[in-house]
């Protein structure tokens, strides 16, 4: 979407001072921009509210609302908008914060006329880069996934294909025992003799018995093929994903709450060491608290995947072993020391997976579970969920102990900067 | 001629479904497995006739069982059942010394039994060409 090259980009420029913002259109009058003022921070949003708008210079002292907080608002609001930020203080300080804060750039007043113009032109240049690189991390992330799509239509077409098969195959086996139910229904009719109404109504029950043995197999396909539709709504949202600031912690303890009926006779939980009580929720919530921009109930849906599968695990690991087996315990970690992340480590002593079956975990339709209790879909959905969030799930597998899900979920860059300030 | 026949299919269900069907045939005996391990070890015994098996299978693939059941009978008919998404293996599997390959779904299960008794038919002639080829080598 580029534009056309002959039109002009639009400066605004923020100061309290009328001559400052006359100095700063000289400064820039011969390089073919248009200009707009403003002489404070409320003008310049008024101003931004209507007008397009590619860089806005900003002066950082005014009365009112500051440089750095008309930065803060703008950021959010038009974020294709470049700022460059003008001080009268030489603090490399401030300097570093306003650019962490998004600023493309900082001049120090008086400005030599010439900085200002390259500190304009390259802004502008670094926004038009951004926006190509969003641009093409769009497309990407689109053809990734149609890609996903395709994988797992593929997956469904083989998946759906196996019930069809036994449930169309019953069907046609059905049609011809109804022919024969209706021959030897027709030879009873004739009154035979007393050794051969026998014979028929012997041939009669086998046949019925094998007629119920079909409608249950029949039965049993299309459970799985309603299982394998049910599953398939976890892949589908309604439009966008709502995100919002959300305590990770509240997913997680919601995800615990409806998982615990499952665990509690087999196992527990501890979160950060604290072991997990459904009647201390409150209060544990209430000491702890990481915000993450994302959807509650898909954060919630993705940690009872992993719980469950915890538990289908223990239970599979505890029917093979006849020795007695430790009760399940999940360990959950959640921790934001580093730098981009909030990581949350999910933890269990499940016995883990084979080699093979670690490297096939995120394959649609691929399980381990046995009589078609797994559809296959589970670990798929979450690392779509992830995905939404925009952040990475990683499988730490030990085989014969557990296994470890590492998920690391952005921060939100407004709040890392309000606990660095 | 009664027919020993397994069946290997790691979907319980479609192994039952077809030998139901073939069932209705009281010359055939038919036996269903869902591990071909299990299926080659019963083939090893040296009674059954023909093996109907699965490709995609999780402890063993269609093709492998194929070529072990050829190492221990060559006479063995086997008939290879797979997804219309895997078309290609069917050529790998009539290399490897299969009779005759099925479509899954199936369109009608008595195009299923017609292949079958294609097969009875091959091993008939077989041995009556056996019995045929004694007999002369006797009275020579």
């Amino acid at each position: 979407m580029a534009e056309p090259a002959a039109k002009k980009e639009t400066i605004l420029i923020v100061d309290d001072e009328e001559d400052i913002r006359n100095l700063f259109i000289r400064n820039l009058q011969e390089e073919n921009f248009d200009f707009l003022t403003a002489g404070g921070g409320e003008d310049a949003l008024d101003i931004l509210g209507v007008e397009h708008v590619s860089l806005m210079l900003c002066d950082i002292n005014m009365d009112g609302m500051s440089g750095i907080d008309l930065l803060n608002k703008v950021q959010k609001q038009y974020p294709e908008l470049a700022v460059i930020i003008v001080s009268g203080v030489d603090d490399r300080n401030v300097a570093r914060m306003a650019l962490e804060l998004g600023a493309s750039g900082y001049l120090i007043k008086p400005v030599p006329r010439t900085s200002m113009i390259i500190q304009v032109m390259n802004a502008l240049r670094l926004r038009d880069f951004a926006k190509t690189q969003e641009a093409s991390t769009r497309l990407l992330l689109h053809q990734e996934k149609l890609a996903a799509i395709g994988r797992l239509a593929a997956g469904i077409i083989h998946e759906l294909n196996t019930p069809t098969t036994y449930i169309r195959g019953n069907l046609q086996i059905f049609v011809r025992y109804s022919a024969m139910l209706d021959e030897y229904i027709m030879q009873l009719a004739a009154n035979p003799a007393a050794e051969k109404r026998k014979n028929v109504i012997n041939r009669i029950e086998s046949l019925v018995e094998t007629i119920n043995e079909i409608s249950s197999s029949a039965l049993k396909g299309t459970d799985r093929i309603i299982s394998i539709v049910s599953s398939m709504r976890g892949f589908i949202v309604d439009g966008q994903v709502e995100n919002a600031e959300l305590n990770l912690f509240q997913p997680l303890t919601d995800a615990l709450v409806l998982t615990g009926n499952r665990i509690k006779h087999i196992g527990r939980t501890r979160i950060n060491g604290w072991e997990f009580d459904p009647l201390e929720l409150e209060s544990f919530l209430a000491d702890n608290s990481l915000m993450v921009s994302g959807n509650s109930q898909r954060l919630c849906q993705l940690f009872v995947i992993l719980f469950n599968n915890s538990i289908d695990a223990w239970q599979d690991c505890s029917l093979k072993s006849a020795k007695k087996k430790p009760s399940l315990l999940q360990q959950i970690s959640v921790t934001d020391n580093e730098e981009e992340n909030v990581v949350c480590r999910v933890c269990d002593n499940s016995g883990g997976m084979a080699e093979e079956t670690a490297d096939q975990v995120f394959k649609p339709f691929f399980t381990t579970k046995k009589d078609g209790k797994g559809t296959g879909l589970g670990m798929s959905i979450c690392q779509q969920i992830v995905l939404e969030h925009h952040g990475s799930i990683t499988l730490e597998n030990n085989p014969g102990t557990g296994v470890c899900w590492n998920i690391a979920f952005p921060r939100k860059l407004q709040q890392r900067l309000k606990e660095k300030i | 001629m009664k027919i020993n026949l397994l069946i290997v299919d790691d979907e319980v269900e479609i192994g039952n479904t077809l030998k139901r069907f073939l069932e209705l045939d009281p010359n055939c005996r038919i036996e269903v497995y869902t591990n071909p391990l299990e299926a080659l070890e019963e083939t090893k015994k040296g009674s059954v006739q023909i093996v109907l098996t699965d490709i995609m299978m999780p402890e063993m693939n269609g093709i492998d069982l194929l070529r072990e059941i050829k190492k221990v009978d060559g006479l063995v008919q086997v008939i290879m059942m797979t997804a219309f998404s895997s078309v290609d293996k069917v050529i790998a599997c009539l290399e490897a010394g299969a009779s005759d390959y099925i479509m899954k779904p199936f369109e009608d299960l008595a195009e299923v039994k017609d292949i079958i008794d294609q097969s009875i038919a091959k091993l008939t002639r077989w041995h009556k060409l056996a019995v045929a080829s004694q007999r002369l080598n006797v009275s020579r």
